[in-house]
């Protein structure tokens, strides 16, 4: 479990008659303005969520997100790119209408601040990132990879490499020579990839299956940090996860049941990449207990992938025939903390732990 | 040696408290640092279980495989492909994947292998240590016969000393072999029957899996009987004489490090109220016997726990 330090603003949906998306005819989902619901649009999936570097009044980069939604008005749906201050979390501003074609799924951002877009013909190429309109020669066909199908692309150009799940991998990602297409190195993860996207110049965050989290040097094929990623709360409609490159942290949007008056209420949320305990063992006897010696508990704080945290201060209570003996423990890089236990007397003694996160 | 039980049994749970039977002996193994590590169905994959018992999961493997020590790579694992043991692996053992591919052949072509050594294979079978060439070639040659060893497949685990396996049968038999001399080491212990248990360099202890349950011994044995104090030097009127007694566990092994309470009644006086157990069990006290009159004196020990 990650420390959550940061949530946005919930965008604000166009209500009928809102100049920027009532330039037709409407009478299209009526659900969406049957009383007490008032607003014209609602999401009907997220394709896009990621960070780009664009002054606002109070910081130099801007969190997108991009959703294609369903409207009341001709021709019923359309594609809404919310903007939202990068540090505040503020919403900023919208613009509406048709991004790419039909045929495009989701834009995944690059290392570089670049973005990319994924086809329903296998195929990604890069988009402009004002107009995300496709890049002339950008296109990366299946062929050229030795693949069928071509999904999570992150691409690094300055090494000249992209890492992505084709059809060629399971519970793994693939590294590519971007400009031949040769494969570079297979990495098996903790489960089938649902994303990756860049931590920095030669690391990403694979989100797999379970939700957990591999933190993979794609250069060596070392994966560093196996973590559950942030939790997708309870009756979310869906959730996307991508990286904060200016401010080091893991964003999640969550997509959310809207309000009783059809209000958006979904938003996004920040979280630092370091994980948090989630439980701590009880104390384990590392030498039998003998009355008139100091015997060695072992207890162990731990995250919600079984990780050990390090630097978790344990405040032992001890009840019985022994006390608590020596310096407040903490844990070390295992996570394993030393209660050292003065025995009394012949009997028993019960510690109680609890720490602070 | 029976070894004394520190903690447990702890059932093993998920994070919902569901109580989990994860898959044991050579296809589950115990890392310091990480925990219990193996595969569990119902958790659906590759799983980490804390000294408590608590679980979670690490990866979303498919099923349970087969484990090597690897001591070219201390503190790491090999993996088997256990579809068909063909093939085996490197593992990466926090994330709880395979790595590069390290021997493939037919069926069932790895399955013997325990620990692969810097030079060789090794394969132990109840009371036989048998070795293989790293290409995994021919039959298993005998290299040492093991002393008080139980019967099948032990789990293995790496000590603290370099090359020194600690190997646990499932009849709970405790015995160490010195990969590197290829001999037996001193140390043989018990800790009844088990699913799979495995020695923690880091906290010197064995941890043991038995169904559902996990664990804690010490590597020391728990006290038993303690015998009557003797004389080491004959009770003689104005002179001080040693007494002694012997500490031993349940199968009369000795228990050093322990404290022995001292006391007595008659004439004459002891010179300490407690003193402490020698490698060989024995704790020892000096008893001064009064200068003048005839008396007796009755001198009392006990263990203290």
């Amino acid at each position: 479990m990650f420390a959550q330090n940061f949530t946005s603003e919930s965008p604000p949906y166009a209500l009928p008659g809102q100049a920027d998306i009532a330039i037709s005819f409407d009478g299209y989902h009526p659900e969406l303005v049957t009383p007490p619901r008032i607003y014209a649009e609602d999401i009907s999936q997220i394709i896009g969520f990621f960070v780009s570097r664009e002054r606002t009044q109070w910081s130099d980069f801007v969190v997108n997100v991009i959703a294609q939604t369903i409207q009341i008005y001709y021709p019923s749906y359309n594609f809404v790119h919310w903007r939202f201050d990068g540090m505040t979390g503020a919403y900023l501003d919208r613009h509406v209408g048709l991004i790419g074609s039909l045929y495009d799924y989701q834009i995944y951002p690059a290392r570089d601040g670049s973005l990319w877009r994924q086809s329903i013909l296998g195929s990604f190429f890069e988009i402009d990132p004002v107009t995300f309109e496709e890049i002339d020669d950008s296109r990366q066909e299946p062929e050229k990879y030795d693949a069928i199908t071509l999904d999570l692309p992150l691409v690094d150009r300055a090494q000249n490499l992209v890492v992505m799940k084709t059809n060629n991998e399971s519970a793994q990602i693939g590294v590519y020579n971007f400009t031949t297409g040769a494969l570079v190195r297979r990495i098996p993860v903790s489960g089938a990839p649902l994303d990756i996207f860049a931590e920095d110049n030669r690391r990403c965050y694979v989100l797999t299956t379970e939700r957990l989290l591999n933190l993979v040097d794609y250069t060596t094929g070392e994966i560093l940090s196996t973590l559950k990623a942030p939790e997708v709360e309870a009756g979310a409609l869906g959730s996307n996860l991508t990286w904060d490159r200016f401010l080091r942290r893991v964003l999640q949007w969550t997509w959310r049941d809207n309000a009783i008056d059809g209000a958006c209420l979904s938003s996004f949320a920040g979280y630092y990449p370091v994980p948090i305990a989630t439980g701590i063992t009880k104390a384990i006897p590392l030498l039998p207990p003998r009355a008139g010696r100091t015997a060695p508990c072992l207890a162990r704080a731990y995250g919600d992938a079984g990780e050990g945290i390090p630097g978790v201060k344990v405040t032992p209570e001890v009840t019985g025939d022994g006390a608590f003996s020596g310096a407040p423990p903490a844990s070390d890089n295992d996570g394993d903390a030393i209660i050292n236990l003065a025995c009394s007397a012949t009997g028993a003694a019960t510690i109680d732990l609890e720490a602070n996160v | 040696m029976a070894l004394e039980l520190l903690a447990g049994p702890f059932t093993i749970v998920d994070g919902e408290a569901n109580v989990l039977e994860p898959s044991s002996g050579q296809f589950a193994f115990y890392a310091d640092g990480l925990g219990l590590c193996t595969y569990d169905a119902s958790l659906g994959g590759y799983c980490i279980i804390q000294l408590d018992g608590t679980t979670y999961l690490r990866s979303d493997t498919i099923r349970s495989n087969r484990y090597t020590v690897d001591l070219q790579r201390p503190g790491e694992y090999l993996a088997h492909d256990s579809t068909s043991e063909a093939d085996l692996y490197l593992f990466d053992k926090r994330a709880g994947v395979f790595g590069d591919l390290v021997l493939s052949g037919a069926t069932n072509f790895v399955v013997d292998l325990q620990v692969r050594a810097s030079d060789r294979y090794l394969n132990v079978a109840g009371s036989a240590v048998r070795f293989k060439p790293l290409d995994n070639s021919g039959s298993w040659t005998t290299e040492a016969t093991l002393v008080n060893a139980g019967s099948g497949a032990p789990t293995i685990s790496r000590t603290r000393s370099d090359g020194v396996l600690c190997l646990v049968y499932a009849d709970g038999h405790i015995v160490y072999y010195d990969a590197i001399a290829k001999e037996q080491k001193a140390g043989a212990a018990a800790i009844g029957a088990n699913n799979g248990a495995w020695y923690s360099p880091k906290h010197n202890i064995v941890v043991a899996l038995d169904a559902d349950e996990l664990k804690v011994f010490a590597t020391v044995a728990r006290p038993a009987a303690l015998s009557n104090p003797v004389a080491e030097t004959a009770l003689t009127r104005g002179k001080v004489s040693r007494v002694k007694v012997q500490l031993t566990g349940a199968d009369d092994e000795v228990c050093g490090n322990e404290i022995i309470g001292w006391s007595m009644s008659g004439d004459g006086e002891l010179a300490y109220s407690q003193s402490t157990t020698d490698s060989d069990g024995w704790a020892y006290n000096d008893f001064r016997a009064p200068v003048s009159g005839p008396g007796s004196a009755t001198i009392n020990a006990e263990a203290r726990f």
